[in-house]
């Protein structure tokens, strides 16, 4: 059975988890997990075929979630990364002055959806992602597999330190801000495998995760038992059941399968 | 008895201005007709030379207007691709007089014809700037509606500008024979459908350009009492013709007649300059080296020739030989403000040229 590589930042407890849900008879790839908080895997570096990095809190992180301080990039077949800051919000900020068609809202700039997708395509190569994949890329040919920061759920529209999330609601843009973000990360990680779109059934007016996926979020912390108690207000992390559907997706991309 | 032609100065016969002079050096080619300050508000338009124009008068602080910047943080080349950073508006080459003075009277009007939406594989184009969106856009309407939006900006750029650098490029166009509206590229090139009974031919006569250019001239006068142009010349041959004449023989026509236009411009009008980037160029003491291998770019030696000729007439408050400075970051509202463009040496390949696409019909 070939051997999969999950490096993430706190969305890899959702991911896990809902791996965990799926029959492990049925499973078609080995995975084993590796995480480390927020945009820190951007401070890793690889030598002679291994990533590792000076920073100890990152060491720590990969030893607990993963069983060794630094991974050794050669002995996997595959790749999945998760997360590693490809999240819709910093697009929606490209948005704070501009708008897409249909609105028409006065005192916003009227840019094209192919555009923004470019324009944001450059940022996403700023990111943690980015910056494993290349590193992974570097050391082996095993396919590269990027999943995004799930859409925050609704509840970030309360959120007054992310109001563009409401305006692009309000404004009626989501579908194409959304169809703009996965068309950018698409482009930008087909080249080393693949990219995994959010399903949309787990989306809600295209720019947010629905609800049901929002309770008992699981973040790598809780997967960690370093906080089992999920955070009321945590609108950035998802369930279970979200990463069990994120998992099939990138089998289903992967060309591999499980049985339900 | 003395002739007219006796005590003459050198650049006035052709062995001494032209024949032992390097192509370099030519002077006097040039005398300022009026003067172009740093702090007049400058618009470029015109055909692809236009670009040169536009590029080094930014790198040498010159006050180039960019009334359609893009509200997205794009690199230079992002910009560029999408048509921003390229003139003082998103309005991609402006090739004929005609299509400037179109440009003009859309702008003032709000005028957008459902029939300048070209497709393509199921994406939608402005065949008046049909390079902009180098992947179209969804629909037909949202075509119209980034149209719009483009012509409020360019009306509000003519509002506010005290020079025109505009480069007459072609005579040869394409026309909407019911609208009558001028294409910068054959329908079907880039985009859209070519039909013979919706689409002419056209190769505009020196009467139409000067007219147009007249036009141009009184629209704009209007808006500025103070309003100035130069006219410039595109040394860049055709790609190709339709006239039915050789290339060459067609090329000649175009730029004689563009060149006569000029001239006429600048002899009729005290607020219109002539700048004789194409003599530069083309000038038989430069045997050709200021043309690329495919013999039509221009080099960057060619460029920064002619960019010298102009600068040395056109300081501004600042010598010619001042460093280049690098522009701040342009604001975040929408009125017209100085360009940002790439500082920096460019490669001959950066011009946006969609005439440049009818070469892959050579057989």
């Amino acid at each position: 059975m070939k051997t999969a590589c999950v490096i993430g930042n706190s969305h890899i407890g959702a991911i896990k988890s809902g791996w965990d849900r799926i029959d492990e008879a049925s499973r078609p790839v080995a995975l084993e997990f590796f995480g480390s908080k927020s945009q820190s895997l951007q401070r890793t570096f690889v030598e002679d075929g291994v990533l590792k990095s000076d920073d100890e809190q990152i060491q720590r992180s990969l030893l607990r979630t993963g069983g060794a301080p630094e991974i050794d990039l050669r002995r996997y077949d595959m790749f999945v990364l998760v997360g590693g800051g490809v999240h819709f919000k910093a697009l929606g900020r490209m948005l704070r002055n501009a708008t897409l068609y249909p609105d028409a809202t006065p005192g916003r700039r009227l840019v094209s959806q192919p555009a923004l997708t470019e324009a944001f395509r450059r940022r996403v190569e700023a990111l943690a992602a980015w910056d494993l994949s290349v590193m992974i890329s570097s050391v082996t040919d095993a396919p590269i597999y990027v999943l995004p920061e799930p859409f925050f759920d609704k509840d970030v529209m309360k959120a007054t330190h992310k109001p563009f999330m409401k305006q692009i609601h309000e404004l009626g843009i989501g579908e194409q801000a959304a169809a703009a973000f996965d068309a950018a990360c698409e482009r930008t990680f087909s080249r080393f495998g693949g990219f995994v779109a959010q399903p949309r059934e787990t989306r809600e007016d295209h720019i947010f995760t629905a609800s049901k996926y929002a309770l008992a979020p699981v973040s790598m912390r809780r997967m960690m038992d370093m906080d089992l108690d999920a955070r009321d207000d945590d609108f950035v992390h998802k369930n279970d059941e979200y990463g069990e559907l994120m998992m099939r997706a990138f089998l289903a991309l992967a060309g591999l399968s499980a049985s339900k | 008895m003395t002739t007219p032609y006796a005590d003459l100065p050198p650049e006035r016969y052709w062995r001494s201005g032209v024949a032992d002079v390097h192509a370099t050096g030519l002077s006097g080619l040039y005398q300022k007709k009026f003067d172009i300050a740093r702090k007049d508000r400058i618009a470029t338009a015109g055909s692809c030379f236009a670009q040169h124009v536009a590029r080094h008068l930014t790198k040498h602080d010159f006050n180039v207007l960019d009334a359609e910047t893009s509200p997205l943080d794009l690199p230079d080349e992002v910009a560029r691709r999408f048509g921003y950073r390229i003139y003082s508006g998103r309005y991609g080459n402006l090739y004929t007089a005609r299509q400037l003075l179109q440009l003009l009277k859309d702008a003032a009007s709000g005028t957008v014809r459902p029939e300048d939406v070209w497709e393509k594989n199921g994406r939608f184009y402005d065949g008046l700037r049909p390079s902009v969106e180098p992947d179209g856009l969804a629909s037909p309407e949202e075509v119209m509606a980034h149209r719009r939006e483009h012509l409020g900006f360019v009306d509000e750029l003519f509002s506010n500008v005290d020079v025109l650098i505009f480069t007459l490029g072609l005579t040869e166009a394409w026309v909407h024979r019911a609208s009558g509206a001028v294409y910068p590229i054959c329908p079907g090139v880039i985009a859209g459908a070519y039909d013979p009974a919706e689409h002419a031919f056209k190769n505009f006569e020196f009467d139409e350009i000067l007219a147009d250019m007249l036009e141009v001239n009184e629209i704009l006068k209007a808006r500025n009492g103070n309003f100035r142009m130069m006219v410039t010349v595109s040394p860049v041959p055709l790609t190709a013709t339709a006239s039915g004449d050789h290339v060459l023989a067609a090329t000649t026509f175009s730029k004689s007649t563009l060149r006569a236009v000029a001239g006429s411009l600048r002899n009729r009008c005290d607020n219109i300059d002539y700048f004789p980037s194409y003599e530069i160029i083309t000038s038989p003491s430069s045997r050709g080296m200021f043309y690329e291998p495919n013999l039509r770019s221009v080099t960057e030696i060619g460029v920064e020739t002619v960019m010298k000729t102009l600068l040395s007439q056109h300081a501004g408050d600042k010598p010619a030989e001042a460093a280049p400075k690098e522009r701040p970051a342009p604001e975040k509202d929408d009125a017209p403000r100085k360009a940002k463009r790439g500082g920096g040496k460019k490669k001959k390949d950066d011009l946006v040229c969609e005439e440049i696409l009818l070469e892959a019909f050579a057989r």
